[in-house]
């Protein structure tokens, strides 16, 4: 079923599309709110809240790609998590920024070892960093969905690759 | 030239640069093992970056519908 079709039945409250919808796309759409908050509770209810709202935010659908709009549909979820003092509060002792010996000239970088410093990032740098290196978001796209200049956006993606290469290489 | 700063580092890597300073760099890179070095580092990192896999989503499928029933709007 061409996405349009599957989009226009979604809007009008099909239920079987909206699950189609879920088992395509809620692999990205956790992955994106699980390494933007670090949390998978809320992460959980990012997913929860995004695909609860879909049939209302699909009017606002422009036609491109679906996957950058709904990239950028559960990063500004995932950002409004990020500010909650509440959250960030709890999360405070959880996130314990990774520091191993590891010299980059002799060793592959390890995905697990990424994750790891990724999560711990602050999260101004860490969100820049999963929307243009992990998720594949242009400067341009991520500028728009955080509400930020392309400038500050490249200025940040630089921050994030310096701490972690500080975190990875010590 | 000059050793470049790391934030045109990463323009570059980005392919962020004006082609003709993306050129001095490249010739940069040719006779300095360190900021060839740190070049490296950005490639990979950014190559790692792409493979890291999608967790498995729970399974919310049922809860979301429920909840649209409930709010009476599904």
């Amino acid at each position: 079923m061409p996405l349009q079709e599957l989009l226009a039945k979604v809007e009008n409250g099909d239920e079987r599309s909206l699950r189609r919808l879920m088992d395509e796309h809620g692999a990205l759409v956790y992955g994106v709110a699980l390494r933007i908050t670090g949390s998978e509770a809320d992460a959980a209810d990012i997913v929860q809240d995004v695909f609860i709202g879909l049939p209302e935010a699909v009017p606002l659908f422009d036609g491109g790609s679906f996957r950058g709009w709904l990239t950028v549909l559960v990063t500004r979820q995932a950002y409004m998590r990020l500010r909650s003092e509440e959250r960030r509060r709890r999360l405070e002792a959880e996130v314990a920024p990774p520091r191993r010996a590891r010299s980059h000239e002799a060793e592959v970088l390890s995905r697990h070892d990424l994750e790891t410093a990724i999560a711990g990032l602050p999260d101004d740098l860490r969100v820049v960093f999963v929307l243009k290196e992990v998720e594949g978001l242009s400067h341009d796209e991520v500028a728009t969905a955080l509400g930020i200049s392309v400038g500050l956006s490249r200025v940040r993606l630089f921050r994030a690759r310096r701490e972690l290469m500080d975190r990875l290489t010590q | 030239m000059k050793h470049p700063t790391e934030f045109q580092v990463s323009l570059f890597v980005d392919g962020d640069l004006p082609s003709a300073k993306g050129r001095e760099l490249e010739e940069h890179f040719d006779v300095c093992d360190s900021c060839r070095e740190y070049l490296e580092f950005l490639r990979e990192l950014k190559a790692v970056a792409r493979e890291l896999d999608a967790p498995e989503p729970p399974d919310i499928a049922d809860e979301v519908i429920r909840r649209r029933i409930a709010a009476g709007s599904a």
